[in-house]
């Protein structure tokens, strides 16, 4: 019987790997020749690849990425947007599975908030564990924008939604948040890649510097750290798992 | 125009930090009307500029301190040194924008300050260590410095006097290069430092990885509760300022002491300016100030001056401190006013995996370190070097994998493998002791001033020869210490000859008015008191003639309790 999302096995070339984590989000795949679309489907992680539940083979497939849709001139190509607002109450866009942000925010207009959202949850998605939606990431850096950010920032991150925006639409024809999801993901997983590989180009450092703040925000955030306990009371340096996990239950030592 | 206030105190104390914390506390308690004047602004305690109680989501944009600095060339040394600026303590720290100081450009020196009420103690590392017979011997020995006034049995006593009132934990290791002193229970070893440590002990006798012994209360005492002190509980948040005041500092402390005996005067806001001296008397009749908001002079008067402003504020204040008897600043008629500049160094950095230990963990954060004690201090072998260094030392947590936005990936696989236990490791900052050069000199520039009219300090320091044979030692050595350790995957780090070694960066300076038994050579004697004028005191990090490996601040509240000791028996006596 093949596995499945409420059947967690393995297919049978994959049953002798260890088991990853296995979470709700959206995910895409590329199979021979064309795009197939899987949404709200189960991801799990195995040997160093992503599978995904594939309800059409009704079984679990490793996920392919796309190398060479992205031009150059896009990844070396500087476009100014500017745009001011303030925001925030969201619609999922059932068609393409988006969380349309329907107010502009203090920092960001609506459009680059949705977008944002979009490529923060897809950086740290929902697993077994909250994403970067659930810890308001793109609400904290829109606050951030304001009382944080000197005016180089406020341009880099304005400039990283155009950027990706002249890459959507130079990859598939339309702006971010018109794709569908499967081509959302691939669009921000190659630009991941191309922008730790070439670390030089402008989009590479504009990109770099909102996936640390995303990061920063979603991993300082109190969804990201259930067990933080901020007054531990003593310090213990020996302690076995069963120890170290009853003392983190109290919450106290 | 500068006008006089008409109070005479019997003691003026000028700075509020660690050292002028305890000259408060000591004069207040024997019964002397006390001034305590303090550059920066008034801080309650517990303060709500304390942030030690606030989550990580809580902080001032989530930590990160606004780029605003960046952009205005704010906290340019602080972020030299930090890295990165956050909010959780960048109030505690001086903008160099605001009160600048001067360098060469080729070396620049790290001058770290804290102008508020409690000084640096609010952020200090507290790891208090006794200095040993040979530290307060080596000048005499190598020739190096002036020779201390004072031996380790001078200090012993107050030494015990002051661990009792801040409150030490530490473990009694019996090692005549770090004495054992008056300690609360101490904080544990991990069980990699305890494995290090077992291991080093079978083969080495002159080598010990031992706890660090740390300014935080375990157990305190009845008169610690009476301050409203309580036992730390191992947030690691020290920086931050403690709402429990379970760290010492003299916010928490020394000053709520001497406030309590109604002896206590405290002035802020005021920047202390020169020091008033009187020709006829040949004596130090009070101090002048600048308030630090309106630019107004007022001068203050008082039977016995004790500059606490650490150890360059100290001498900035001496050398600007100019008259008919001293044109070179007062109690500087050796010339030394301002020599001998040392700080601590590092340079060599070990670390290794502790293998053995992937089904234990730690709980909880340690604030204090482990620590090696220099083993160096007799020249043996074929080390091209004189004195030594020790190493600041920790495995105290078992470390993550991290949560790291610097590589690449994204999405699930990469939030699955975030924060992850990875091996226990161990790290070792080598901790030089820098000799006391004559040319390392703090002089006030000729022409430059800051917004209150004060002479910027120009600060003239840098390692050499001596040092840099050092790192290459300590290297080799740590790297050895690592291996008989039992760790894996050992990586050191060693400067470079050729690159520059920031002075000042270890926040540990100290020299500008050394202590020596000749006033020819020294500005202090064996009491930290003037050998020029009688009741001018120096007890801060300025009277030190070495600065050995160990962290400083114990020493210095000991030199100040130890001397206003004496400075109130003069007192009494009517000789001062």
């Amino acid at each position: 019987m093949p596995e499945t999302p409420n059947n967690p096995g393995h297919s049978e070339s994959e049953k002798n790997t260890a088991s990853g984590s296995v979470g709700n989000v959206s995910f895409i795949m590329l199979l021979g020749a064309g795009l197939i679309s899987i949404r709200r489907r189960y991801i799990k992680y195995y040997s160093g690849k992503f599978n995904v539940f594939c309800k059409r083979h009704n079984r679990w497939e490793i996920i392919y990425m796309l190398d060479n849709k992205i031009t150059r001139r896009v990844f070396l190509g500087t476009t100014l947007c500017v745009v001011t607002a303030p925001l925030f109450a969201t619609l999922l866009n059932e068609q393409n599975n988006l969380q349309k942000v329907l107010m502009d925010g203090q920092f960001f207009n609506a459009a680059e908030l949705t977008l944002l959202t979009d490529v923060a949850e897809i950086m740290i998605p929902k697993t077994d564990t909250p994403g970067a939606t659930d810890a308001h990431v793109i609400p904290v850096l829109d606050g951030l924008m304001l009382t944080w950010a000197g005016v180089k920032s406020k341009r880099q991150f304005r400039f990283i939604v155009a950027q990706i925006n002249d890459l959507a639409k130079s990859t598939y024809g339309s702006v971010y948040n018109k794709l569908a999801f499967d081509d959302r993901f691939l669009l921000i997983e190659q630009l991941d890649k191309t922008a730790f590989a070439n670390k030089k180009s402008v989009l590479s450092t504009h990109y770099r510097r909102l996936k640390e703040m995303v990061f920063h925000i979603y991993y300082t955030s109190e969804e990201a750290n259930p067990d933080f306990i901020l007054i531990p009371g003593g310090y213990r340096g020996s302690l076995s798992k069963q120890e170290l996990d009853t003392i983190q239950a109290r919450g106290y030592l | 125009m500068s006008t006089q206030q008409a109070t005479q105190y019997d003691v003026i104390v000028v700075g509020s930090g660690i050292t002028g914390g305890w000259a408060a506390k000591e004069f207040c308690e024997k019964g002397f009307n006390t001034l305590v004047i303090e550059r920066g602004r008034h801080l309650d305690h517990p303060s709500p500029e304390y942030n030690d109680m606030k989550t990580p989501w809580q902080l001032e944009n989530r930590g990160l301190a606004t780029e605003l600095y960046d952009e205005e060339g704010r906290y340019r040394m602080l972020k030299a040194k930090k890295k990165t600026l956050k909010t959780d303590s960048i109030q505690f720290f001086v903008d160099d924008k605001e009160a600048p100081y001067s360098y060469p450009d080729d070396r620049p020196f790290m001058w770290t300050r804290g102008h508020q009420l409690g000084g640096r103690s609010l952020t200090w590392g507290r790891q208090v260590l006794r200095w040993g017979a040979k530290d307060f011997e080596a000048n005499a020995k190598d020739g190096h410095g002036v020779p201390w006034p004072i031996s380790y049995d001078d200090l012993k006593p107050w030494y015990d006097h002051v661990e009792t009132f801040i409150g030490v934990a530490g473990n009694k290791d019996g090692l005549d290069v770090l004495p054992d002193g008056v300690f609360q229970k101490p904080w544990q070893m991990s069980c990699a430092e305890q494995s290090i440590a077992k291991k080093m002990a079978e083969k080495y006798t002159d080598r010990h990885l031992i706890i660090g012994r740390s300014a935080n209360l375990t157990e305190p005492s009845a008169e610690q509760r009476t301050l409203g002190r309580i036992a730390c509980q191992a947030r690691s948040y020290c920086a931050r300022g403690c709402t429990l005041g379970a760290y010492f500092s003299s916010l928490s402390a020394t000053l709520p002491a001497a406030k309590a005996t109604g002896k206590l005067t405290i002035v802020t806001d005021a920047i202390a300016s020169h020091v008033n001296y009187d020709e006829k008397t040949g004596k130090a009749s009070g101090i002048m100030v600048v308030d630090a908001n309106t630019l107004e002079q007022r001068s203050y008067r008082a039977r016995v001056v004790f500059l606490c402003a650490s150890a360059l504020g100290t001498v900035q204040i001496l050398l600007n401190s100019k008259s008919k008897t001293f044109p070179n600043g007062i109690a500087n008629s050796s010339g030394v006013v301002g020599r001998y500049i040392m700080d601590h160094f590092t340079g060599a950095v070990g670390m290794g995996e502790v293998p053995g230990f992937d089904d234990q963990y730690s709980y909880g954060r340690r604030p204090i370190a482990t620590y090696i004690p220099n083993f160096r201090h007799e020249k043996t072998g074929n080390v091209n070097f004189t004195r030594g260094y020790g190493y600041q030392t920790t495995a105290g947590a078992r470390p993550s994998s991290g949560n790291t936005a610097k590589r690449e990936g994204i999405g699930a696989k990469v939030k699955a493998e975030a924060n992850q236990p990875k091996p226990w490791h161990f790290k070792a900052f080598m901790y030089g002791e820098m000799l006391p050069y004559y040319d390392n000199q703090a002089s006030l520039h000729p022409t430059k001033k800051d917004k209150w009219g004060i002479p910027l300090l120009h600060i003239d320091a840098q390692v050499r020869d001596n040092e840099r044979h050092m790192i290459s030692q300590a290297a080799k050595d740590i790297k050895e210490i690592l291996e008989v350790g039992g760790c894996t995957k050992i990586k050191i780090i060693e400067t470079p000859k050729d690159q520059h070694i920031t002075v000042g960066n270890r926040t540990h300076e100290m020299g500008g008015a050394c202590m020596g038994a000749d006033p020819k050579t020294s500005v202090l004697n064996k009491w930290a008191q003037a050998h020029d004028v009688d009741n001018l005191f120096v007890t801060d990090g300025a009277c030190m003639s070495s600065c050995a490996t160990q962290n400083p601040s114990l020493t210095y509240m000991a030199i100040t309790a130890r001397a206003a000791d004496y400075a109130t028996k003069l007192m009494n006596q009517g000789i001062l």
